[in-house]
């Protein structure tokens, strides 16, 4: 499903300086869900903008369904890995990133509507998608209504509703208070599972890490299995 | 902590802080140079005025002071009065000498009396030997010249200025006739800047034709006797027509003239230092809202709401401050220059050949400064309270962007309550001659539509049906749900568009009313008059033997004959013209003529019928019907107001008499002008070198018709260029304005289009919704402009130009016009709109995502 070769990456105006990774490798397979640990400034966030297309690698290559995202002899075509995102890709952020002047329905209608999906099509998928994160009662609510863990659940409906083969979740439960975040955790396992999609959680938390079928850490050595103690 | 501040908040700012300074710079320097070049010309005039009346306490006048007045008989009453010390008998006239490029003015005086008011009319005779006969100044056909005038001789005579040579001659045509005069010496009078020449009264009046005429007469009381109390007593016996005026009313009389005007001048060069104040206004809230993790911090630390607010507004006043200073510098540059180049005239007439130096004084530097720092201060003082007034903890935390840093919306009571104000205003007359509640009604309505602007953004946002496109929903949705930074985006260019629409109303309607009045008021196809009439005034008459030999013309079907008379109807008030024509029905109709009382009315009063300008009506409370007594040649005339008609010519008043009725009433058959009509198979250039032919045909100003007509319009576009740079400049500031907005809202949105980008928007869509928000936004402004700017155009055609200039207009609406200039701001919105959120498409705005992690 995901497979990064010798992926690298470097900053700076000309590449010089020290690498965030250097020559990662890693597999992930369909339906896999795995937790991408590793310390402060270990690069997790940039590998995951790597993977989803919103920032160049130095070097390597990145293959999504097939698809091949990024390599080094490729200049980068954003508007083609633009719209493979749209499509493929899924995103649930820390901050949830609701659009605060879109009410529930449209912001879960909202990668439906970028994908072109027919009105009706849209209606029933968000409303299928507002049932399973327990929130049909609360469609017309804008999202200053709505608590923090509410919003997760709308983050995560909208990060699903298009049916992406990738979930990208960064520290999804960095802003939410422990029996919610487990409450988020478990709602975002069963989504993965009931729509079959692959995912990659990036969290600080042992916890959280522990809802995913393995976990990777992230360091100057490369990608390694990260076993809990 | 002020300081540094203040200098991080300029390095993250600095090309919109440097374009702050310059909006500010740009309207202090518009404003000051306006007042400087309109002062300078009243301080010039005034002086030129003060200096010629020396010592004087009192000044009897007639009409216009410059042409021959009065009857020379009531000098007598004043030798007689033993509270008079000293009474000196002026005759002041214009005239172009040959070879001269312009006309000076000819002061006759009675050199014993005028000495002893202004010693510097005392004149130095070239020829030295000539000086020992002391009354070699009385011989009547002797000039001495000051150095203005000297320097206007020929240069064969040019060694006249400073060294004493055989006297050289000038020849001035007056009428018909070329009549010489001995330059015998000169004057030194430094504070009179115009080209003058003395001579001996009686010489003058010979010359100018006014013999047993005076122009005033300025008087000196004895020691101990009261200004007033002279002047109180004398006033009711004066002949009618005349007064008695203290230098002080000279003075407030010369300013009084052109003060409409002026101030309308500056009330615009002001709009200039309002869009400036918008300009800060949206440099500090993209300012605040960069700033805002930072301004939380600093209260979280300790740092109270006043404090802050303090700092922020201080921020405001130092870039007024700033600008201010600059604005003062090239306000001065300006008016400097322009002075030296183009002379004091604006473009309104007022001040035209006045050439003075730039008559300023720290006061008025100061003020401008202070007014720089106002608009600073109060365009910081919304982002300010904003800043200060925002809950740390969650500027700190930044979840949401619902805080972004935008104006809040303000109540609707008080965008209303504006509103009504602005139209009770309307009801308030002019104070002074100045339409001050007009101004402060267009100010109301301007702040009231501002401050209506969120509600009137989400209303009509919301009415609009669902977009299938996602990106148009989004930015309606975007508009609608957060109408307070929509409206502070479109605030600048809701103001600037409004005034560029009012004032682009006004002027087409002006323009149009203009052509309209000149097409009635040019009935004929030449016109004919003596050369340097204009300056010469109502004494430089035709000679009657012209006038015959003009009829007698192969060509012209019919000449009507023209005289012109200034008269003082009240005493604390300018003169008005009387223009004494044939009335026929023909040149009624082709007055505008706004109302008349039928024919039989005027002939059961048995009295001659005068038509009188709107001016009469708003300055003497004239109207149709009635019977007012007008002072001719020191006699009250009692006539009938036949009607008003419209004068763009004279916004002082004018009367126009039926020229047979005013032959009968005062035995006066002297021409100013001949307008001929000519047959329609007559060659006009045929027509115009025959009358050159004409004895004294070559001082003759002849003009053709079509030539006044592309003259006064032309006239008029000049004078209103300025006010067309002063609309592109406001726009541009508007323009500047809302890029601020929209680059202060593109950071503080940041993780929203971050998002977007994660969620799969290319930069294209990106880009499109920018553009669609700023063109959504640019329709929004520029339909309130064209709302608001018709409101305002009403006022200035019907009030502010009525109550400053006493004429109407007929309103002419540009709509091809209107609808191009809208569509050019809603494409210049949308291009704004994606120039300045160009970082929404950078990569900082995919990391604001993470920012709150």
């Amino acid at each position: 499903m995901l497979l990064i070769h010798k992926l690298t990456k470097r900053f700076g105006p000309d590449l010089s300086s020290a690498p965030i990774f250097e020559n990662l490798d890693f597999t992930l397979n369909t339906g896999e869900y795995i937790a991408l640990m590793g310390e402060s400034g270990a690069g997790k966030s940039t590998l995951l903008n790597i993977i989803a297309g919103l920032e160049p690698a130095t070097n390597g290559e990145i293959r999504l369904a097939g698809q091949l995202l990024n390599a080094a002899n490729q200049p980068h075509d954003d508007d083609r890995v633009t719209l493979f995102r749209r499509q493929k890709i899924g995103f649930v952020f820390q901050a949830f990133h609701l659009l605060p002047y879109l009410n529930v329905f449209e912001n879960i209608a909202l990668p439906l509507r970028l994908n072109n999906w027919a009105a009706a099509e849209i209606k029933t998928r968000v409303q299928e998608m507002l049932a399973s994160v327990g929130l049909d009662e609360k469609t017309a609510a804008l999202p200053r209504e709505l608590s923090g863990g509410e919003m997760q659940r709308v983050a995560i409906a909208r990060a699903l509703a298009h049916r992406p083969q990738l979930l990208l979740a960064d520290e999804p439960t960095g802003n939410l208070d422990p029996d919610t975040a487990a409450q988020i955790m478990a709602l975002l396992r069963i989504e993965i599972q009931r729509n079959g999609t692959t995912a990659i959680l990036v969290t600080h938390s042992e916890i959280a890490a522990r809802s995913a079928d393995r976990a990777v850490e992230l360091s100057k050595r490369g990608l390694l299995p990260r076993h809990y103690g | 902590m002020l300081t540094r501040l203040f200098i991080a908040s300029i390095r993250a700012n600095l090309g919109r802080t440097a374009l702050s300074v310059a909006g500010i710079a740009l309207g202090v320097a518009l404003g000051l140079a306006v007042h400087v070049i309109n002062q300078s010309a009243i301080s010039e005039m005034q002086q030129a005025s003060r200096t010629l009346s020396g010592d004087a306490d009192l000044a009897l006048r007639g009409g216009r002071a410059s042409i021959g007045g009065f009857d020379e008989r009531i000098l007598e009453t004043f030798l007689n009065d033993e509270r008079i010390a000293v009474a000196s008998p002026v005759l002041e006239m214009s005239a172009t000498p040959e070879s001269f490029r312009q006309a000076i003015k000819f002061i006759g005086i009675d050199i014993f009396q005028a000495a002893r008011l202004q010693p510097g009319f005392v004149g130095e005779m070239f020829d030295q030997n000539a000086s020992a006969n002391r009354y070699a100044v009385l011989e009547p056909n002797q000039l001495f010249l000051n150095r203005a005038a000297r320097a206007l001789l020929p240069t064969n005579t040019q060694g006249l200025p400073d060294s004493p040579i055989p006297p050289a001659s000038l020849v001035v045509p007056v009428s018909l006739e070329r009549k010489t005069l001995s330059i015998a010496g000169k004057i030194e009078l430094p504070q009179f800047k115009e080209p003058l020449a003395v001579m001996d009264i009686a010489g003058a009046q010979a010359l100018f034709n006014q013999v047993g005429y005076l122009s005033r007469i300025d008087l000196r009381l004895q020691p101990g006797v009261n200004i007033e109390q002279f002047r109180a007593d004398l006033l009711p016996r004066l002949p009618p027509g005349l007064t008695l005026i203290t230098p002080q009313q000279a003075d407030e009389q010369s300013a009084a003239v052109s003060r409409a005007y002026r101030i309308n001048l500056t009330v615009l060069s002001m709009v200039a230092l309002f869009t400036g104040g918008f300009l800060v206004f949206s440099t500090q809230s993209l300012s605040v809202v960069r700033r805002r993790a930072q301004f939380a911090l600093y209260r979280t630390l300790g740092v109270t709401r006043s404090e802050l607010m303090r700092v922020l507004l201080a921020e405001g006043a130092i870039l007024g401050a700033m600008g201010g200073a600059l604005g003062c510098v090239l306000g001065l540059a300006i008016a400097t220059i322009a002075l030296k180049k183009f002379g004091a005239d604006l473009g309104s007439g007022f001040f035209a050949g006045v050439t003075p130096e730039a008559d300023w004084h720290m006061g008025v530097v100061v003020f401008f400064i202070l007014l720089g720092i106002a608009a600073g201060g109060v365009g910081a003082w919304l982002p300010a309270q904003q800043a200060a007034f925002e809950a740390p903890a969650r500027a700190l935390k930044a979840t949401d962007d619902a805080g972004d840093g935008a104006a809040q919306v303000p109540p609707l009571w008080i965008g209303l309550g504006l509103l009504l104000l602005g139209a009770v205003l309307l009801a308030v007359p002019a104070m002074g001659g100045i339409p001050w509640a007009a101004y402060a009604s267009i100010a109301s309505m301007l702040f009231g539509v501002i401050a209506l602007a969120p509600t009137i953004c989400a209303r009509v946002l919301s009415m609009l049906p669902l977009s299938t496109s996602v990106i148009r929903q989004l930015a309606v949705r975007h508009i609608e749900k957060s109408p307070g930074p929509a409206a502070a985006a479109i605030t600048g260019i809701v103001a600037s568009f409004s005034l560029m629409i009012a004032m682009l109303i006004m002027v087409v309607s002006f323009r149009a009313s203009l052509e309209d009045w000149l097409t009635g008021a040019l009935t004929a196809d030449v016109y004919v008059r003596m050369a340097g009439s204009l300056n010469a005034g109502e004494a430089n008459t035709l000679n009657p033997s012209t006038g015959v030999a003009l009829q007698a013309l192969s060509g012209v079907e019919k000449v009507d004959f023209l005289r012109y008379r200034s008269i003082l109807l009240k005493y604390d008030m300018p003169p008005v013209t009387l223009i004494a024509r044939p009335l026929r029905e023909d040149v009624l109709a082709s007055l505008t003529l706004l109302n008349r009382v039928n024919t039989e009315a005027i002939v059961r009063s048995g009295l001659a019928s005068v038509w009188i300008t709107e001016a009469m009506v708003d300055l003497y409370g004239f109207k149709a019907g009635q019977i007012i007594t007008v002072p001719i040649d020191g006699v009250a005339r009692t006539l009938i107001v036949g009607g008003v008609w419209r004068d763009y010519a004279r916004s002082n008043g004018a009367m126009t008499i039926d020229r047979d009725a005013y032959i009968a009433i005062t035995g006066d058959t002297r021409i100013n002008d001949a307008a001929l009509k000519l047959r329609t198979d007559a060659d006009k250039l045929g027509v115009i070198s025959a009358i050159r032919l004409l004895r004294g045909g070559e001082r003759l100003e002849i003009i053709d018709a079509s030539e006044i007509r592309k003259l006064s319009l032309s006239a008029f576009d000049r004078s209103f260029a300025v006010t067309y740079a002063l609309e592109i400049a406001a726009i541009f500031v508007g323009l500047a304005g809302i890029s601020a907005t929209f680059s202060a809202q593109a950071w503080s949105r940041r993780r929203e289009f971050g998002m977007l980008r994660h969620l799969g928007m290319t930069r294209a869509e990106i880009k499109k919704l920018l553009s669609v928000e700023g063109a959504l936004l640019g329709s929004i402004g520029a339909a309130i402009g064209l709302a608001l700017g018709f409101a305002i155009a009403l006022v200035l055609i019907f009030i502010v130009n009525r109550q400053s200039f006493h004429w109407s207009m007929e309103l002419h609406i540009p709509w091809l016009v209107l609808v191009i200039l809208s569509m050019v701001l809603i494409a210049l919105t949308a291009l704004s709109a994606i120039i300045s959120g160009r970082f929404a498409l950078s990569r900082l705005a995919v990391m604001a995502v993470k920012e709150d992690a």
